[in-house]
């Protein structure tokens, strides 16, 4: 870490002039400036230099690679249905060559917050990325074939919040980076701001990185990618209240500053030797909201018992806010647009105002960019501004009103002003000819020499009879990859410190690992060795069909702070720690939702393949509760709900509540077993069928469905899981019996 | 009528010229019995790199309190002290750091601290108790008694003078005073608040707030009525505790439950029941009643002696009234969706009562952003519309009527003064900064705040005239108020009060 500190401030701030590439959210230097010149003296809305404009709501920036610019949007149906997608038009012409759309699922989102962030794309071959508001991490062809899918939710445990709000990736040499909220098994189990590095080409994951310590918010900042003291450095804003620097080759933390007691929303700049910060909550050494910092790179880290060391110095501090607009920095000057609609100019050197200028009423994610010695800064209510850059600027030179409201920052390339509102995209310019891009070469492999090994895939999911292959990446001292050998053996151990001592039911066989075709249920660590050198992954089997749990097997020998006993849930499980535990009641050992902590007074917990389709699961379930409250408790089937909920009695079929939504009366007693039976039937027209029924256990079985909901463009796939919300947590809910069956054909 | 509607609500009546309650009165109408307030004064500067002001640069201050870093309460001031509703991040006790919600009290001659209410949050996040929100509600004073709802979904009852007379009441304050499980601090009578009563209504009655609860309680005789902010989850859609109610009556002297609404108001919530119960006197032959500007977007009056219905004593709905245009609701036979700029609203304002009308207007989370707005005013006698305005946005805010003119800000950040017969619009103040507190009249000066943390002074009557601005150093949400010659300001870091002097 010495060495990190001796040589904070290499990072290359040359601005690049690369024609036709804005191929991330803030351009190619990653921080809102562009060295186009001779735009448009004047914008509007529907003024002059107007190239064209399509109809597509959205709440981000849409990123340029050559003649192609890619928006990440939403579309709207029939009565509440409406989807994300993604649209890749003509740069120059604005003609539609494709959209692919791409579903909500089982989130929070509320009031159409989509598409909030960007795609990347990928400067080698091409291929763009967008991670759903979902969760979804989904990788395009530039003739739009989807290459790979990755399920964050599912999968890794992600959490989904009410104001979406993905950001964008980051294409980084061979890998897409991601991070959010996640909370999936074992040492990962504990929800924390993660970082993830996948394969750009196959979706492989390549690492995860806990760099920080318990959040207190989710966080959307994109990471900014710089050289820094001998590390290929993504620095970024976390749900903890921090600004974090990881390797971006191997997730290892380099540093955090903690700054704020909310989420760290926007995209930080640097000139290599302070980051300016910015957020717009409570302050951890103040009674004020919001701060504008400019980080000293130079600051000694403090070693920290979680997370990555701590970076404190500060070269200033102001009292003003940013909330999630990214700031941009112009040589010696940082602009900053505050939450109230004050774009102002600071000083580097000491913060000081040089300027400011009330621009509109408010300020939300929408941020500037530099161009042409002109500041363009689209803003919450769709005014977009034209202001004076520069140490004597300030001058508002346009504005103009936009259809709805801007979220993003513009896109400036190729002499045209891109804007992305929550209507429409609009495209200003002279209409000079489009630039062709240079695809850049594959990355080079380091000559070495190897220094330490990773295995991969970093965690292993195995349907029963499935097999995958386990490599070993030989990395340099910079985490550049030398060589990618096959694994020579693989070890199942137990990692220090785990609460549940489990192993993964699988053998290495010939390089691979391979799950039996009995192998249940099961989770794991693994040492891994090659050329004489040992790292470690981890994995988990998952049950297809059929498959059974009823707890009596858990072990329940832990002590809750009430003294009552109880039993770790199922390690494999996704999302169920502190959620769950296994309990004793009436004789029997039975899943019980915990009601200790506020936070997790609702669950969502997946325990198979996110691909998993075609099946039918039920269980027993029962929620306590008096005459003025209940719970709710239901099953996940391929990504929709079906739940009986006390309090409303209602036994409901949802996915996304704005989605979908519909509900049958159902009187559920509290105390009393019901049998819940749920499953999915995706029809070759692409319309779900989504099927519940529920009776008193022990009272014969209905013959007809409870609940039928016919899905136009439904789900067909997605992990089993159970659900359980103790509003207030009042009142437990309980799951016995857990069955998975294959879908009968006669439905 | 405001020294009248105060001995028949108060126990012991506040003096006149007290500001006991949200809204001065049951009324609600922002109007001051005083002739008039300071017009010159200034907050002052920060003392740079500090968060204390600078008094040398202050103008016309009496005093000036740290608050926490937000404030939404509206300070509530009698019996010699200023009460206001803020967050905990300028820690004043010993063990008590971090995230929790307070109610302040501080001596209404030189701004020292007599006691704080501490309360934890409930750590459900946003959905139920958002961070550091800080208390909400005002806390209305009635002789030695404050009445206030807290954020985690209580109804308290504190005694004015503090512990220093005795713990009177429950004696369960320090293990109250902690989230459960953590260590339980030792009752320090030199600044802790003291619980006469706590009544818990998630736990009572199952209630889900939506986000915070926020809203002032008001006491009537022996019964203090409160909304319950019952809401939705995350979702923004789904209501979790449906059949819950979202306005209730508790005895003001136990806190025992004594009626509640059962009109199914809690399955048609739009987003929450954030709004504050008003009341109107008898008139037009109709007894006085409870005003409820619901979440459903209706506007109610309710009788304010329960009746056992079912078994249970419920309070009897007189009349409602939608607060949207049927447009707002609807378009093409099809339901306009919620938190679109066109679509319908709840009330959060709270109903005001004044010349024998009752005004309010809809509005949402500003989180939702600007949208649609409808000014009503309705005849409590007949629960008929007499006019609407149409010309206002989204507002959170309480209107103010004075002298045949009604004031109404709207979020939007405009002040609109209309007719108060005939909802004919005289003017229309653009602030440029969003607005979330509400327009105090005294004498001839409308005194309103903003986000920009600018209080501009209008003069009333029926033409447009600024009379002068004052920049605060931080955003006012909250409502100034005045009380014996006092203006008090809380901006969300800071209570100022100012006697011009």
């Amino acid at each position: 870490m010495l060495r990190l500190l001796a040589s904070l401030g290499a990072v290359c701030l040359a601005l690049p002039a690369h024609a036709g590439d804005w191929a991330a959210w803030r351009g190619p230097g990653q921080d809102g400036r562009s060295a186009e010149t001779g735009l448009p003296a004047e914008v509007s809305a529907e003024g002059g230099a107007l190239l064209w404009t399509a109809e597509l709501p959205g709440g981000g920036t849409p990123v340029v690679w050559g003649d192609r610019l890619y928006a990440w949007g939403f579309r709207r149906g029939q009565a509440n249905d409406a989807w994300e997608t993604l649209a890749a038009f003509e740069l120059s012409t604005g003609r539609l060559l494709w959209e692919r759309p791409f579903r909500d699922f089982l989130s929070d989102i509320v009031y159409e917050r989509y598409s909030i962030g960007a795609p990347a794309v990928d400067r080698e071959t091409g291929n763009v990325y967008v991670q759903s508001s979902a969760g979804d991490l989904l990788a395009f062809s530039p003739s739009g074939d989807r290459l790979w899918t990755v399920s964050m939710m599912d999968a890794w445990g992600r959490l989904t919040f009410p104001n979406g709000r993905t950001g964008a990736p980051v294409v980084d040499e061979d890998r897409v980076l991601v991070h959010g909220i996640t909370a999936s098994w074992g040492r990962e189990g504990p929800a924390r701001d993660r970082f993830y590095a996948f394969d750009k080409r196959t979706g492989e994951a390549l690492w995860s990185s806990t760099p920080g310590v318990q959040p207190r918010d989710s966080s959307w900042s994109t990471p900014l990618v710089v050289e820094q003291g001998g590390h290929h450095a993504a620095i970024t804003g976390t749900g903890c209240g921090e600004v974090i620097a990881i390797d971006a080759r191997t997730g290892e933390g380099l540093w955090r500053f903690p700054m704020s007691d909310g989420g760290v929303n926007h995209t930080v700049v640097t000139d290599g030797k302070v980051v300016v910060a910015a957020h717009n909550l409570e302050n951890l050494d103040s009674t004020v909201t919001g701060r504008i910092v400019a980080i000293d790179l130079s600051g000694p880290l403090e070693p920290a018992t979680e997370g990555a060391p701590v970076l404190r110095k500060e070269r200033w501090r102001r009292d003003l806010a940013g909330f999630s607009s990214s700031p941009v920095l112009d040589g010696d000057l940082v602009y900053q647009v505050t939450p109230t609609g004050e774009l102002v100019a600071l000083d580097l050197a000491d913060g000081h105002t040089v300027w400011e200028v009330k621009l509109g009423p408010d300020q939300l994610h929408a941020s500037p960019a530099l161009a042409d010695g002109r500041l363009w800064v689209p803003l919450f209510d769709g005014t977009f501004a034209v202001v004076k850059a520069g140490r004597d600027g300030g001058g508002v030179l346009s504005t103009t009103k936009l259809g709805g409201k801007a979220l993003g920052a513009p896109a400036i390339v190729d002499g045209r002003v891109i804007v992305h509102t929550t209507e429409r995209i609009y495209v200003w310019g002279d209409g000079r000819p489009v630039a062709p891009v240079t695809p850049a070469p594959p990355v080079a492999r380091s000559k070495g020499p190897v220094v330490s090994a990773r295995a991969r895939p970093a965690e292993v999911l195995l349907r029963p009879g499935e097999k995958k292959a386990i490599t070993v990446e030989l990395l340099d001292a910079e985490g550049r990859v030398v060589e990618v050998v096959p694994a020579e053996s693989a070890t199942s151990y137990v990692p220090p410190g785990a609460k549940v001592v489990s192993s993964m039911n699988a053998r290495f066989e010939k390089g691979a690992l391979v799950a039996p075709p009995d192998a249940g249920l099961t989770a794991g660590a693994w040492k891994v060795t090659a050329e004489g050198y040992e790292a470690t992954t981890r994995g988990r089997t998952v049950s297809g069909v059929p498959f059974s749990e009823d707890f009596e097997s858990a072990v329940v020998d832990q002590t809750a702070k009430d003294g009552s006993l109880f039993g770790w849930p199922p390690l494999p499980w996704i999302g169920a720690r502190f959620k769950w535990q296994v309990v004793e009641r009436g004789g029997s050992k039975v899943l019980g939702k915990t009601i200790d902590n506020m936070l997790f007074q609702r669950a969502w917990t997946f325990l198979g393949h996110p691909d998993e389709q075609g099946y039918v699961i039920e269980a027993d379930v029962m929620s306590d509760g008096d005459r003025r409250a209940m719970s709710a408790v239901g099953l996940v089937n391929s990504r929709y709900l079906v739940a009986l909920k006390g309090n409303q009695r209602l036994l409901e079929v949802s996915s996304n509540q704005d989605r979908l939504k519909v509900g049958v009366p159902f009187v559920t007693e509290p105390g009393v077993w019901y049998h819940l039976v749920a499953s999915v039937q995706a029809r070759p027209d692409g319309t779900s069928v989504v099927r519940g029924k529920a009776w008193k256990r022990g009272e014969p079985e209905p013959a007809d469905w409870t609940i039928t909901v016919e899905h136009p463009n439904g789900h067909t796939h997605g992990a089993p899981g159970v659900f359980g919300f103790t509003p207030n947590n009042l009142h437990r809910v309980y799951v016995d019996g857990l069955r998975l069956s294959k879908l009968p054909e006669a439905l | 009528m405001t020294l009248a509607l105060s001995l028949l609500l108060s126990a012991a009546p506040a003096q006149a010229a007290d500001w006991p309650l949200w809204g001065v009165d049951a009324t609600r109408n922002m109007v001051s019995v005083e002739k008039k307030a300071p017009v010159a004064f200034d907050p002052g500067r920060l003392v740079q790199g500090t968060e204390e002001v600078d008094l040398s640069t202050a103008k016309g201050l009496k005093w000036v309190a740290k608050l926490g870093s937000q404030t939404y309460g509206n300070p509530t001031v009698a019996g010699g002290r200023v009460l206001v509703g803020t967050n905990n991040q300028k820690a004043r006790r010993e063990g008590i750091v971090g995230d929790y919600s307070l109610v302040l009290a501080f001596d209404e001659a030189d701004g020292h601290l007599l006691w704080q209410h501490t309360v934890p949050k409930l750590g459900s996040g946003k959905v139920n108790d958002w961070e550091f929100l800080g208390i909400c509600s005002a806390t209305q004073i009635v002789g030695d008694v404050g009445y206030v709802v807290t954020t985690r979904g209580e109804v308290v009852a504190l005694d004015l003078k503090g512990l220093g007379d005795g713990n009177d009441g429950v004696t369960d304050e320090a293990e109250h005073m902690v989230a459960p499980g953590l260590v339980v601090p030792t009752l320090d009578p030199a600044i802790d608040a003291d619980v006469l009563w706590r009544f818990d209504m998630p736990v009572e009655l199952g209630v889900f707030p939506h986000n915070t609860t926020s809203a002032s309680a008001l006491v009537v005789g022996d019964r203090l009525y409160t909304s319950t902010s019952a809401g939705t989850d995350w979702s923004h859609l789904d209501l979790p505790a449906p059949f819950a109610p979202t306005l209730i009556a508790l005895d003001r002297h136990t806190g025992a439950i004594v009626g509640e609404e059962a009109v199914g108001l809690g399955e048609r919530t739009l987003h929450a029941n954030w709004s504050s119960p008003g009341w109107a006197p008898a008139t037009g032959g109709a007894p006085a009643q409870l005003l409820f500007g619901a979440g459903d977007g209706f506007l109610y009056g309710f009788d304010l002696d329960p009746v056992v219905e079912g078994g249970l004593p419920v309070l009897h709905e007189r009349w409602r009234v939608d607060g949207n245009k049927p447009e707002y609701r609807e378009k093409d036979g099809a339901p306009i969706r919620y938190a679109t700029p066109q679509g319908p609203s709840e009330f959060i304002a709270t109903p005001v009562y004044a010349g024998g009308l009752v005004y309010n207007a809809i509005g949402q989370d500003p989180e939702h952003g600007p949208g649609v707005g409808l000014l009503s005013a309705v005849d409590p006698a007949t629960g008929k519309v007499v006019w609407t305005y149409d010309g206002i946005g989204r507002t959170i805010s309480t209107v103010s009527v004075h002298k045949g003119v009604v004031y109404a800000p709207d979020y939007d950040g405009r002040l609109h003064a209309l007719d108060a017969r005939t909802g004919a619009p005289l003017w229309v103040h653009e602030t440029g900064a969003h607005i979330w507190g509400s327009a105090l009249v005294v004498g001839k000066v409308i005194y309103l705040g903003d986000e920009d943390g600018t209080l501009t002074m209008l003069a009333v009557g029926k033409k447009e005239k600024v009379l002068g601005k004052v920049s605060f150093p931080a955003p006012i949400y909250s409502s100034p108020v005045v009380a014996d010659g006092v203006l008090y300001v809380a901006t969300q870091t800071h209570l100022y009060a100012f006697d011009g002097k």
